[in-house]
């Protein structure tokens, strides 16, 4: 399992990368990325985003 | 126009309020302050429901007459019964330009001395021990920056808190999910500001509808990630369909806020915190931009005095996270133990918070005076509290 940004909802608000325990999301101007390395699968993030960008993908 | 040898005596990460507002106090002093923010403009997005109060803005004098969209007249709190209570009169708050406010304090900044680094993404900071500086990596560029003090007014989301132990990440239950429209339509009141609360539309958090003037408004939820069964978004078109079903929207924005403060550490060796990033905004009304301003006063000015030719004086450095406490310690216990309440209420319970207040008259705009009338009616519900706070909060 891998959680994915959608980038064409998310907003870059940055509630996910306040959330996130690993420091595993980062936000840049343009975009904002989850480092697949440091990511533990918690799924913090996912009730955090407000417009429901981030889910699970198994796999 | 950009000297790679410099060394700032301040660096500010973030170009809102809190951050601009320290560079102003900082450069106002005569220290050398740069201000770099990840966007490209100043301002823009616009995260934020704008609302601000008058004495706050006062502060800096003469405002420009554009920054202010529109005046609050009446407030509207509608709860779940939906039998309102308004609060006329109030006239001590105004509704924002947020783009063009933040361009304001820019200029403040600029004037006093600030330099401010726009698409300047710090991607990582080291503090060197010998040398007594900070260097802070910028994404696509070569140079590092030079600082002797680190100021993270980097938002909600901020990493300089995180990167230097000042700060831990959230728990879900300490960030309210937000989203929010720019409306345009025909049933929007001009001057008057609704707080609705309904666990139906946003549960655990509130939808405010903040006009603009011309038929805007910023209308815009909260719900607690904990409780909500979906995005903040979708409840809020959900609202959206049902009471302003012929709106047009002319912006879309989404943010979180912060709703833990207590006791937050602000400044640890030459790193400090503020706005947000502190998150200093008030948990219950939300409300974050009078939060920033005073902070990054206070920030800006213990920097000042920490500066002298003998170097820099860490125990300055501390007055303003001790200034901050000793102001805001009892209130943000308060706030926090309210906004948990109403986080965890249910409809039922809500209304019967609000019958409580209904018709009390308050002098002062402030979601907070409301729920003091709430503390002083029903102590019972703040048993948690001590009682030399609740009586400092009642002074």
């Amino acid at each position: 399992m891998s959680i994915i940004i959608d980038t064409k909802k998310c907003d870059r608000c940055g509630c996910c990368v306040a959330i996130c325990p690993q420091l595993a999301i980062e936000i840049s101007e343009y975009v904002v990325e989850i480092n697949q390395d440091k990511c533990i699968r918690c799924q913090i993030c996912l009730p955090s985003c407000p417009v429901g960008a981030i889910s699970n993908v198994s796999g | 126009m950009f000297q790679d040898n410099l060394i700032y005596d301040v660096a500010i990460i973030g170009g809102g309020p809190a951050g601009l507002t320290t560079a102003f106090k900082c450069a106002q002093a005569g220290l050398k302050t740069v201000v770099l923010e990840r966007d490209r403009e100043i301002g823009v997005p616009v995260r934020c429901a704008e609302g601000i109060m008058n004495k706050v803005l006062e502060q800096f004098g003469d405002i420009p007459e554009t920054v202010i969209a529109s005046k609050i007249e009446k407030i509207i709190i509608l709860p779940p019964n939906k039998i309102p209570i308004t609060i006329n009169k109030v006239n001590q708050g105004v509704i924002l330009n947020r783009e063009l406010f933040d361009k304001f304090l820019a200029k403040k900044a600029l004037d006093a001395g600030t330099k401010i680094l726009l698409r300047y993404d710090v991607t990582n900071a080291n503090y060197d021990d010998k040398e007594e500086l900070f260097y802070l990596q910028v994404r696509n560029k070569s140079n590092l920056i030079k600082a002797k003090v680190l100021v993270g007014a980097d938002g909600v989301d901020s990493i300089v808190g995180r990167w230097f132990g000042l700060s831990k990440q959230l728990n879900l239950a300490d960030i309210d999910s937000c989203a929010q429209y720019l409306l345009y339509d025909d049933n929007i009141v001009d001057g008057e500001c609704s707080f609705i609360f309904d666990n139906t539309f946003a549960p655990g958090g509130y939808i405010w509808i903040f006009p603009k003037g011309n038929k805007t408004a910023n209308v815009g939820l909260g719900v607690n990630p904990k409780r909500a069964e979906k995005s903040a978004k979708e409840y809020l078109d959900e609202y959206i369909e049902v009471n302003f079903p012929k709106a047009n929207s002319l912006r879309f924005t989404c943010g979180g806020i912060p709703v833990r403060q207590t006791n937050q550490t602000l400044v640890k060796n030459r790193v400090m915190l503020v706005g947000d990033s502190a998150y200093q905004a008030n948990a219950i009304s939300g409300g974050g931009i009078d939060t920033a301003i005073s902070a990054g006063f206070l920030c800006g000015s213990s920097i000042a005095s920490a500066f002298s030719t003998k170097g820099i004086n860490d125990k300055k450095l501390l007055t303003y996270e001790q200034k901050w406490h000793s102001q805001n310690k009892h209130k943000e216990k308060i706030e926090q133990i309210i906004q948990t309440k109403i986080s965890h209420s249910t409809n039922d319970k809500l209304d019967k918070y609000f019958d409580i207040i209904r018709d009390v008259s308050l002098e002062e705009l402030n979601v907070l005076n409301i729920f003091k009338f709430l503390i002083m009616k029903r102590p019972a519900l703040f048993a948690k509290l001590s009682t030399k706070a609740f009586f400092e909060f009642l002074k």
